[in-house]
């Protein structure tokens, strides 16, 4: 289970990675995406509504604290919380 | 009235010394505790006769302790930012002949970075950061102070002169190298107190701190609250990104930012009915402010009194000001962009045309007063453009570049006369971008535009080459990361074969944003 949301996120992140040169192994999945510079605030937002479409959820930007969930291990422990709710 | 812009710190400091001065990643100091941090930077700085001090850091608490350190000391402090590339931090060096710095860990990795270009001897003052993590080549070619040595505070602070600078901030400049802005303790003393009359502002207030301290709104936010003695919240980095929840969970009182960012909360859902109770006045300057956004952030703040400012840097951080009518019909607005109001009361302006004869109803706007500096940085001709005097009148006026209307006792923003953006409130002069495009790629026709604009706010920058340029984009793309804030560097670069022209015969704008999809 958790590696097919995994799967499903590293897609969702395939055209920027591209765009950037990188491949897929170059991830680390506990470092944050910003961090990384993968992804910059305004992308990384919309990044999260991708998704939110993607596994049917819906996040609540203003009850979050967005330092928490930037890396792709967070953000599969946001999504199984939701699913789970 | 204050002379030294410290001055504002440390009455506070007597007045309210255990209250809480500035919170930084939600580690709390009180006025006693960074004042005795600023002591022990200030017992460093005396000891040497440079001018200048570079703060080279991201919004930390070595930032805060440098910057009151360096005022405290009669110095002048110079912004640096860690997000810049390297280049650009060197020419801003450069440029100041900055040979003192405070720096954070953040700012080290740069140093690290560019330390066989800075002068022999230079002085790096770490109050953070400990001895272990100096690499030893610094320490032979630069005198270091870092946690473990610098131990000694003190509490006695010198008074400067008036004119005096308490800061140099370094704008965009379309010759591709940026210009500073010299900015005296009376300018900023000025604005400061003014403010302090108009809001009613005290020691229970919890300030936001949004800006990056290399644009010039962070001064309005450290010294405004400190002048009251209240409290500043440094929002981190990465919560600016959904900062809703840091403003409910620390009953944020006053709030600035730039509308962009107001923009953005509202675009991911974040300002919900009456979401943000605690605001009593919540501030927007940088860029031309949306009416739907003020209404959205009203409609999230419903205690809050809105205002939108406007000033351009050479009048130090803000100079007019509009208070946004709660009623949405009773907002005064231009092309869906809010008014920008009044100016404020001690300083003045005029409206001129193109040969600099005064206009009345519109006209590009100057400013004169105690809040306008005196020009740029050792560049007496980029000063002699925009700063002059009329005949028969001694006072110097600094033509912002902004074209304005003058109806209904309230001004309104049209344009730019020039090729200048703003994009998330940083100025932007579009000639720089494509300065640098051309240097790269020897090639002469590169235009570069924001898009999309949506009320004046510009999402994103997109350039345009001739399609003749055999360097691909991404080595373009790669180059501008390299060399400009990030910021400035496009979107995308785009290919084109002819450029369309209007019938004035200059490019025509609207038919090359039709091909950016």
């Amino acid at each position: 289970m958790e590696n097919m949301t995994k799967n499903k996120i590293v897609e969702l992140l395939r055209p920027k990675l591209e765009e950037l040169g990188l491949s897929v192994n170059d991830l680390d999945v506990t470092e944050s995406l910003l961090n990384q510079g993968i992804l910059d605030s305004m992308s990384f937002l919309e990044f999260i509504v991708d998704i939110e479409s993607a596994f049917n959820i819906e996040l609540d930007f203003s009850e979050l604290d967005p330092s928490e969930f930037t890396s792709i291990e967070n953000i599969i422990k946001l999504i199984k919380d939701r699913t789970e709710e | 009235m204050e002379k030294n812009i410290f001055g504002f710190f440390n009455d506070s400091n007597r007045k309210y010394g255990n209250k809480v001065a500035l919170v930084v990643d939600n580690v709390q100091y009180s006025y006693n505790d960074l004042s005795f941090r600023v002591g022990k930077v200030f017992s460093v700085l005396k000891k040497y006769k440079q001018e200048r001090v570079g703060i080279f850091g991201l919004r930390s608490l070595t930032c805060y302790q440098g910057i009151l350190g360096t005022l405290a000391s009669g110095k002048t402090y110079v912004p640096l930012n860690p997000k810049f590339p390297t280049e650009r931090n060197k020419t801003i060096i450069s440029l100041a002949d900055i040979e003192i710095f405070i720096i954070d860990y953040f700012g080290l990795e740069q140093i690290i970075a560019i330390a066989k270009d800075l002068k022999e001897g230079s002085v790096l003052i770490c109050p953070n950061i400990i001895k272990q993590d100096i690499p030893d080549d610094l320490n032979d070619k630069f005198k270091v102070y870092t946690l473990d040595s610098m131990v000694n505070s003190c509490d006695k602070f010198w008074d400067v002169e008036d004119d005096h600078h308490a800061y140099i901030m370094f704008t965009s400049g379309s010759t591709g190298i940026p210009k500073g802005v010299p900015v005296s303790h009376i300018n900023v003393s000025t604005y400061i107190n003014y403010l302090k009359e108009r809001y009613e502002i005290d020691s229970n207030d919890r300030f936001t701190q949004t800006f990056d301290l290399t644009f010039d709104l962070s001064v309005h936010d450290m010294f405004l609250s400190w002048s009251v003695g209240a409290s500043l919240y440094i929002i981190p980095e990465k919560v600016l990104m959904a900062p809703a929840k840091f403003i409910k969970e620390n009953k944020i009182t006053v709030w600035f930012s730039v509308p962009s960012l107001a923009q953005f909360m509202n675009k991911f859902r974040m300002l919900k009915e009456a979401s943000f109770p605690n605001l009593r006045y919540s501030l927007f300057c940088g860029e031309a402010l949306p009416k739907s956004i003020a209404t959205a952030w009203q409609k999230a703040a419903p205690n809050s009194i809105l205002e939108n400012i406007y000033g351009p840097t050479e009048a130090t951080i803000g100079i007019t000001h509009y208070r946004i009518a709660s009623e949405e019909n009773k907002i005064l607005e231009y092309n869906g962009v809010v008014s920008i109001g009044e100016i404020f009361s001690t300083q003045d302006y005029c409206l001129i045309n193109e040969q600099i004869e005064l206009t009345k109803d519109s006209g590009e706007l100057c400013l004169s007063g105690s809040q306008v500096t005196s020009g740029y940085f050792n560049n007496p001709e980029k000063t002699t453009e925009s700063f002059f005097k009329f005949p028969n009148d001694n006072r110097l006026w600094y033509r912002t570049g902004d074209i304005v209307k003058f109806e209904n006792n309230n001004l309104f923003y049209i344009s730019r006369k020039d090729f200048q953006v703003k994009i998330r409130g940083y100025r932007i002069e579009l000639d720089e971008i494509n300065l640098a495009i051309r240097n790269f790629t020897n090639c002469d026709l590169v235009y570069t535009i924001p898009y999309p604009l949506s009320s004046g706010i510009a999402e994103n920058l997109f350039s345009f080459i001739d399609s003749n340029c055999t360097i691909e984009k991404n080595l373009i793309l790669k180059y501008l990361k390299d060399n400009l804030p990030e910021y400035m560097v496009p979107k995308d670069v785009l290919y084109i074969k002819e450029f369309p022209l209007n019938s004035n015969g200059k490019i025509d704008l609207k038919k090359l944003s039709s091909k950016i999809d």
